[in-house]
């Protein structure tokens, strides 16, 4: 398959939509936590999929120890989410969220960043379908990692796949030490019609 | 007689929606930067009547140029234009002497009711 190019226009006019969306993903954050949000410009790039361990990898620089998440979803194709969070993210915020002091620390701590990746997942990518004028479908979310040192194994979820579209948003908590990352990325088949989306939302606006 | 305008985003399809949302209502006439940094500089060589802001820009924030502003004693008013539609954001940014908050994507309406409600023109 030949290599699918965005243009300049193409990529900014995409990251201005899922700009909008994270916006709408970090105030839902910041009402769960009672909390103020940082936000941050969102990274869109088309890359060849043997080269996603390496931008996971560079990411991930200066984390000692990770904790993801994983989220399928369907927009036109089938695409995949990543959600990273730093080991001691949980342990950063978990008095905004009540649950200091509660005895099995381990269970909270998974069962609050799968409802987290849930909602910052979902409601970032629906705020993108939903700009497209599409919907989005989503399987419920997995832990894939618990306190493990970064490594290149992102790489296996675009195994067969020649190019992806791969996205980079990053959510914190202002003067806490909570550092999340969601990942998203779509199979090359997922190039073509996303770029037509984005050349029709552009013209439409 | 048209208002010179600066529009402050890293996104060239954001300030295209800003500049044409604004042109609907005023004639206008526009200096562009991509991000804090450059903004304030275009801000010391030249007069405006009018900044409009995004928030999240790489090299100077919009929240850092709002305090800039702020210590220059600027009085050109700014609008706020950010997909950042927390609370907390707005307080904040009113707080550093903005005008009004328009949330992303900005319509012509949103900006007009800010203007008007502000006198800007």
């Amino acid at each position: 398959m030949n290599k699918v190019m965005y243009t300049e226009e193409q990529i900014d006019g995409l990251q201005e939509i899922i700009n909008i969306a994270i916006g709408k993903a970090g105030a839902v954050l910041a009402e769960v936590l009672d909390h103020f949000v940082e936000l941050s410009v969102p990274k869109v790039t088309i890359i060849d999929s043997n080269e996603l361990s390496t931008a996971f990898l560079n990411l991930t620089q200066g984390v000692e120890r990770l904790t993801a998440t994983r989220q399928s979803f369907v927009y036109s194709y089938p695409g995949e989410a990543v959600m990273v969070f730093g080991a001691d993210s949980f342990a950063a915020i978990s008095d905004l969220l009540g649950y200091q002091g509660v005895e099995d620390q381990v269970k909270q701590e998974r069962e609050f960043l799968l409802e987290i990746t849930n909602m910052l997942v979902t409601s970032c990518l629906s705020g993108m379908a939903e700009l497209l004028s599409y919907e989005m479908t989503f399987s419920p979310p997995s832990m894939i990692a618990e306190r493990v040192k970064p490594s290149a194994d992102l790489g296996m979820y675009a195994r067969g796949w020649s190019q992806s579209l791969f996205i980079q948003v990053h959510f914190g908590v202002e003067g806490r030490d909570f550092k999340s990352y969601i990942l998203a990325f779509w199979p090359d088949e997922a190039l073509i019609p996303m770029r037509d989306d984005v050349d029709r939302f552009m013209e439409e606006i | 007689m048209s208002i010179p305008v600066l529009v402050v985003d890293d996104s060239a399809l954001s300030r295209k929606l800003a500049i044409r949302a604004l042109s609907s209502h005023v004639e206008i006439e526009v200096t562009q930067a991509k991000n804090g940094a450059e903004a304030l500089e275009l801000f010391e060589k030249g007069l405006y009547k009018l900044i409009l802001l995004d928030l999240h820009m790489p090299k100077k924030n919009g929240f850092a140029v709002l305090q800039e502003l702020q210590a220059l004693e600027s009085d050109t008013p700014v609008i706020v234009i950010s997909s950042d539609i927390q609370n907390e954001t707005r307080r904040r940014v009113l707080r550093l002497g903005a005008i009004g908050v328009v949330s992303k994507p900005v319509l012509a309406p949103d900006l007009t009711w800010v203007l008007k409600r502000s006198g800007v023109v």
